[in-house]
């Protein structure tokens, strides 16, 4: 398993209530390294979703919009974005890092602690920034 | 739509017994039974039967005056004398006219439906029913088919009819309208039942035009009046966008929309935010509170929820959450019922962001059994 594949395995591991947990490189839409109990992250189609949603301009252009910065139309990837997703079942949540080339998400139960997941997520990155090319 | 049958006799018990008799044995006709040989005239003025069966003898008008009228309306309309005093001479008289048949009373109702199916075949031809997208359809279908008849249109209570000769228009009427204007106004009509009735001829001439003029002119009045109804903005699209069903999602259980329900909570959850509804996919959009260009938001919430639902496996509902310095942005999304709430607050992003997801998922996906639960971990 790759060093990116450990880290991921830990935030699963540590977290009551997570199911999966991958690295994704916004750059190159592919799939660094991931832990996952459900199968839901080791689809080809999983990196890409990421990096259409994350990584995109749509999110820049929201942003930018809610930022009341309308005109600016400079990438919002540079911020240290944190996101949570909300579906009727499960919860995503995302932390984009490296100036906005990589994102770590994680899948989790609903009743997962949401403080928790945002703690091992930030002790995460700081691993990751030297792990991710 | 069943065939109608018109039947009029002053004996009533006999149109009474008629009429019980065929709605056994023919329940898929739709009969009509009459007394009075003038108010029948009235009713095949209105709109002509598939069969008309009338007795001779009757008090003001005879049957074969009736006859005559009703062809002058209907030239093709199939006819069944009944009569207690048959002649060789009239036998004579009606023989020598199409499509009418001759019975004597008494008469058994399996001779008579006999005659109703045999008068009924000959004007039968193919018979269905077809939905068509445009009336011009309908029009040029005929026109190209060198019809004559008349082409009855109903929407609700309102009456059109459309009169051809030879394939081309000769009268028109649509309610109180007559002539070209009734055509134009025909055309404008999104939906409606129609039924030809063939050889019938108009009772007037008032269109002069030829059926190609008449929908060329009259598309082009339908384009203009479609633009003209065209929402100009962003706002404009979201309020005349799609009317939502009784139990969708985006309606709380009295039927008020969702948004507007939430407007006064938002106010008071987050004072300062900037609320933004949107219909993804139209780029429709509405700012509910604070400043904001709802063609901008429109477009920019739509392909984001798009993202949002294919990021998350297609989830119906669901709510996006980002957070950073101090502005927070949720997004909520119903795909069933194509609508996206957006709540940018950049006073105290997180406070009241996560005051009113709390708020709204609690609320709007309540119906999720996976939510009824207790509320998640803690806040950030």
């Amino acid at each position: 398993m790759s060093e990116i594949g450990s880290v991921c395995r830990e935030v699963v591991s540590r977290l009551d209530g997570a199911i999966a947990c991958g690295v994704v490189d916004l750059v190159t839409g592919s799939l660094l390294g991931a832990h996952d109990r459900d199968g839901v992250m080791k689809d080809g189609l999983f990196a890409t979703a990421t990096t259409d949603l994350l990584g995109g301009a749509n999110l820049a252009r929201v942003l930018e919009l809610g930022r009341g910065d309308a005109t600016s139309a400079g990438p919002a990837q540079t911020l240290a974005l944190e996101i949570r997703i909300a579906t009727g079942t499960r919860d995503r949540y995302a932390k984009i890092f490296k100036q906005g080339e990589a994102v770590i998400v994680l899948e989790a139960e609903r009743r997962v602690n949401v403080g928790m997941v945002w703690a091992q997520l930030k002790a995460s990155v700081s691993r990751l920034e030297s792990l991710v090319p | 739509m069943s065939r109608r049958v018109l039947m009029v006799d002053d004996e009533e018990a006999l149109v009474w017994a008629t009429a019980r008799q065929m709605a056994k044995a023919r329940p898929d006709l739709a009969f009509e039974g009459l007394t009075s040989p003038g108010e029948a005239l009235d009713r095949i003025r209105q709109s002509p039967p598939d069969l008309l069966i009338t007795d001779v003898r009757m008090p003001g008008m005879s049957g074969l005056e009736l006859l005559l009228e009703a062809r002058t309306l209907a030239p093709r309309l199939p006819v069944i004398v009944i009569t207690a005093y048959g002649t060789a001479e009239l036998r004579a008289q009606i023989r020598s006219r199409a499509s009418v048949e001759y019975l004597e009373k008494p008469f058994s109702f399996p001779s008579l439906f006999a005659a109703v199916d045999r008068a009924l075949e000959t004007t039968m031809g193919f018979a269905g029913s077809v939905v068509l997208p445009m009336l011009p359809d309908l029009i040029q279908m005929y026109a190209l088919s060198r019809v004559t008849g008349a082409l009855r249109i109903t929407r609700g209570a309102t009456l059109g009819g459309i009169w051809f000769d030879g394939g081309q228009i000769s009268h028109a009427t649509c309610g109180d309208l007559k002539g070209a204007q009734a055509v134009y106004q025909l055309l404008r009509w999104e939906g409606g039942n129609f039924r030809l009735e063939p050889g019938a001829t108009a009772p007037e001439r008032s269109v002069s035009e030829s059926w190609q003029e008449l929908l060329i002119e009259g598309c082009r009045l339908l384009d203009e009046s479609r633009q003209g109804q065209e929402p100009e903005t962003a706002a404009d699209a979201f309020e005349a966008g799609p009317v939502s069903e009784p139990g969708s999602p985006d309606l709380d259980p009295e039927g008020i929309p969702v948004w507007l329900r939430l407007r006064p909570l938002i106010t008071e959850f987050a004072p300062r935010a900037l609320v933004v509804a949107a219909r993804p996919g139209t780029g429709a959009s509405r700012i509910l509170m604070g400043d904001g260009d709802p063609a901008l938001w429109g477009r920019a919430l739509g392909g984001l929820v798009d993202r949002a639902i294919a990021f998350t496996g297609e989830a119906p509902h669901g709510v996006f959450e980002c957070t950073w310095a101090n502005v927070g942005i949720a997004v909520f999304w119903s795909a069933p019922a194509r609508i996206a709430l957006a709540v940018v607050d950049s006073a105290d992003g997180h406070i009241g962001v996560s005051r009113f997801r709390s708020f709204v998922t609690r609320w709007w996906l309540a119906s999720e059994q996976e939510l009824s639960g207790p509320a998640t971990g803690g806040e950030r």
